[in-house]
């Protein structure tokens, strides 16, 4: 895949998972309760970039030491799991 | 508005302990296992974080509310198109797998070349030589992919080798053929051949720096390839009415 494919449907698919989600709550509380709008922003943005760094980092290391099928096939079974797990929060919570 | 490092971190390690095993850790953590481009990705989930921790700390939570009710619909279809995708994506040919490809391509041309040239009486020291070389060109190749267990890396994002990848193969009744046009296939898959190699040298030169020997070896091949075709033409033209 080129470059900006890997990386819209990366960005697209990440922004539409964490909308609502259980971050955004808690950036948005500590936002509201503190009233310093611009720490609650940089703190919750560093800790997502060192999360996501610690995941790409350990993804690209994993990718070293598994046969490709392998991870071919966790990685399509986690996407549907995730994407079950999605449908079903919103239809039955 | 101050910045105050108590309420950064307090975020920060809200935030971080939330994300730890979630959904969003494990695409990134599984997107980046099946590709090539770990910084692409990384910047790009960085990026989508940052801007719906923003969209957040600057909103609240309006987001929740204010948010259509279906984009949890459009994300899980999103995830079950990423799902079905990564699943059902076949792989792209290694380096080794070229390798293969051109070997059992100047095998079978070794093959076919006497016996084609042969039943229209055209067989002559120039093909005779042809196959030599196609012959010395398979059994390198055997050698080195025997030696090496390098070259398990994929070609991704190369479009040029992808092109080629199908076109390999000599059709089934290439010796049923009339002389002209079996000439003219061999002569395109000749020039197929060639590209792969000139593309697999290409590949090389900028991807496995230590690979001197094997992209002057590639290179020479091309050119060998070169006066093959032009003998192939030349042959066409000679047997032309």
């Amino acid at each position: 895949m080129k470059w900006h494919k890997i990386f819209f449907s990366t960005f697209i698919l990440v922004f539409l998972a964490e909308l609502g989600d259980k971050t955004q709550i808690a950036s948005f509380s500590i936002a509201a309760e503190s009233g310093n709008v611009l720490s609650a922003i940089l703190g919750s943005a560093a800790a997502l970039t060192a999360a996501t760094l610690m995941a790409v980092a350990a993804g690209h290391l994993i990718a070293r030491y598994l046969p490709k099928k392998v991870l071919k096939i966790a990685s399509g079974v986690l996407f549907l799991g995730t994407g079950i797990f999605i449908l079903a929060s919103r239809l039955f919570f | 508005m101050s910045f105050e490092f108590s309420i950064f971190i307090t975020a920060f390690a809200v935030v971080f302990l939330a994300e730890i095993g979630d959904k969003t850790q494990l695409v990134a953590f599984s997107l980046t296992s099946t590709s090539r481009s770990p910084v692409v990705i990384f910047i790009a989930t960085s990026l989508a974080l940052s801007l719906s921790g923003l969209m957040a700390s600057l909103l609240g939570g309006l987001a929740k509310q204010i948010l259509p009710d279906f984009t949890a619909y459009i994300a899980s279809g999103l995830f079950f198109v990423f799902g079905f995708y990564i699943l059902l994506s076949k792989e792209p040919p290694n380096i080794r797998e070229w390798f293969l490809k051109t070997v059992s391509f100047e095998s079978s041309l070794m093959h076919h070349l006497p016996q084609l040239f042969k039943k229209y009486e055209k067989y002559d020291a120039r093909i005779i030589d042809i196959v030599r070389q196609e012959s010395s060109h398979a059994n390198v190749f055997r050698t080195l992919l025997k030696e090496r267990t390098l070259f398990k890396d994929d070609i991704n994002e190369d479009e040029q080798l992808e092109s080629l990848q199908k076109g390999l193969d000599l059709p089934k009744d290439l010796m049923r053929k009339p002389f002209a046009e079996a000439v003219t296939i061999i002569i395109e898959k000749e020039k197929t051949v060639r590209d792969i190699y000139a593309s697999l040298r290409d590949h090389l030169q900028l991807e496995h720096h230590n690979e001197a020997t094997l992209c002057s070896l590639l290179g020479s091949l091309v050119e060998e390839e070169n006066t093959h075709i032009k003998l192939f033409e030349q042959i066409k033209q000679e047997s032309a009415p």
